[in-house]
């Protein structure tokens, strides 16, 4: 009889979320205010009003970022409660950051001093001038590497999301010429990302570095009790030193979660867990072919009931992961 | 080129709104042809590629993206029967779709 092999997938900002998000990991455990106590302590207290009506949360990039991190945390955490244990995590673009609270890797505190930190050093390297990310849906990776050569080192490819779905980041100015030039070449959508920062370039190389030292002088970093998939090269991180150098390399390397996603899929994970809001990532999978299923936040419900009653009796239900909250 | 029968048309409408129905998770007596997409259903760009590729491999379809991206540049698609209409020219003309 085969076995389910699960990996939880944890998503960037969110651009859209599906509204009950929040009703629907109260109803999983009472973790999501804990952590949002917790946020609102360590420095961030506009996240004690939090609601998903307030676009502030969206539009605002180091809030979104921290709001993705809360929903990832709090669903991980909720899930490993309740049984539901991953064999591997992989954390899309800053979704790297819930991926590592999940593994046991770094404490929910750190994850947010990590997210602080490196968007602060972010925005001292731009300094002000116009950057930003964009997305081009429908074109192949011979067409991004033509559009690309055009932009005068200006705008590079930042992720490869799926087969035909890109996000290229840079100047602003280059972002609007490469998706005029994504429209000219025969692409089916383009948009800009509601971002001003040049995730994943070298642009913000310096950034990367400055959070090395940052990292080895305030955070722990302990050994992950499940392997991390590298966005970056698809390695899988299994020490803090590792794990130190994927949190560098995340910022200013291009990352390739598709490749992440095969790479999974091919060493046997047929069921992904989208552990955040919205649903970008199960969308995302649906273009990738082999044997698997992915839940998103609105379907985690049905298969909660399913694995918890399978699962009863599990001994290990209560002594997976540090207890940090 | 391909020849668009009643049958034809008939299923790619039922697929299309099976489709949308489901991802969207609306009821199908809440949907018409005139429904936006993008605005009345919040449909996205990854719904558009899957569908695209549904009918690719419903009907052999051997037609590459960037010629219906080019196609949409000069018709741009916003409703449900727009879509379907781009859907049954993709498969009576293939790649030919781009000079029409």
């Amino acid at each position: 009889m085969n076995s389910t092999k699960t990996a939880f997938v944890f998503p960037a900002f969110v651009s859209e979320y599906l509204g009950n998000e929040i009703d629907i990991i109260r109803n999983l455990s009472g973790d999501f205010d804990a952590f949002l106590s917790i946020t609102t302590a360590c420095g961030l207290p506009e996240f004690k009003d939090f609601s998903l009506a307030n676009e502030t949360y969206i539009q605002n990039e180091l809030y979104s970022q921290i709001s993705s991190y809360l929903f990832g945390c709090s669903m991980a955490k909720a899930l490993i409660d309740k049984a539901i244990i991953p064999e591997l995590l992989a954390g899309n673009s800053m979704g790297l950051y819930a991926a590592l609270y999940c593994s046991g890797a770094v404490s929910f505190e750190d994850g947010l001093k990590l997210i602080r930190k490196a968007y602060e050093l972010i925005q001292l390297e731009i300094k002000g001038e116009e950057m930003g990310m964009g997305a081009i849906v429908g074109l192949e990776l011979k067409d991004m590497e033509k559009i690309v050569e055009q932009l005068n080192n200006g705008a590079f490819i930042a992720n490869k999301n799926g087969e035909y779905s890109y996000l290229i980041s840079g100047r602003k100015e280059r972002i609007e010429e490469a998706l005029a030039l994504a429209k000219n070449e025969g692409t089916l959508f383009t948009s800009k990302v509601l971002v001003r920062s040049p995730y994943h370039t070298e642009f913000i190389k310096n950034a990367a570095l400055q959070l090395g030292s940052f990292i080895d002088q305030q955070i722990s970093i302990n050994e992950p009790q499940v392997k991390i998939i590298s966005s970056v090269d698809q390695l899988e991180l299994m020490t803090p030193n590792q794990i130190r150098e994927e949190l560098i390399d995340n910022i200013y390397h291009p990352i390739n979660w598709y490749a992440s996603m095969v790479h999974m899929i091919e060493n046997g994970t047929d069921r992904f867990i989208e552990c955040g809001a919205g649903n970008t990532l199960t969308k995302l999978a649906r273009f990738i072919k082999g044997d698997f299923k992915v839940y998103p936040i609105n379907k985690i419900n049905k298969l909660v009931r399913i694995i918890f009653f399978k699962n009863t009796g599990n001994p290990d239900n209560n002594g997976f992961f540090m207890k940090n909250l | 080129m391909a020849t668009i029968t009643d049958d034809i048309r008939k299923e790619v409408r039922e697929v299309v709104f099976d489709f949308f129905a489901e991802e969207c998770e609306i009821e199908l007596s809440e949907l018409s042809d005139n429904t936006n997409i993008f605005t009345d259903i919040d449909g996205d760009s990854l719904m558009f590629l899957e569908l695209i590729e549904i009918f690719k491999e419903k009907y052999g379809l051997d037609i590459e993206l960037k010629t219906i991206g080019k196609y949409s540049v000069k018709n741009p698609v916003k409703t449900i029967g727009e879509l379907i209409e781009m859907q049954l020219l993709i498969i009576e003309h293939g790649n030919n779709i781009d000079h029409i």
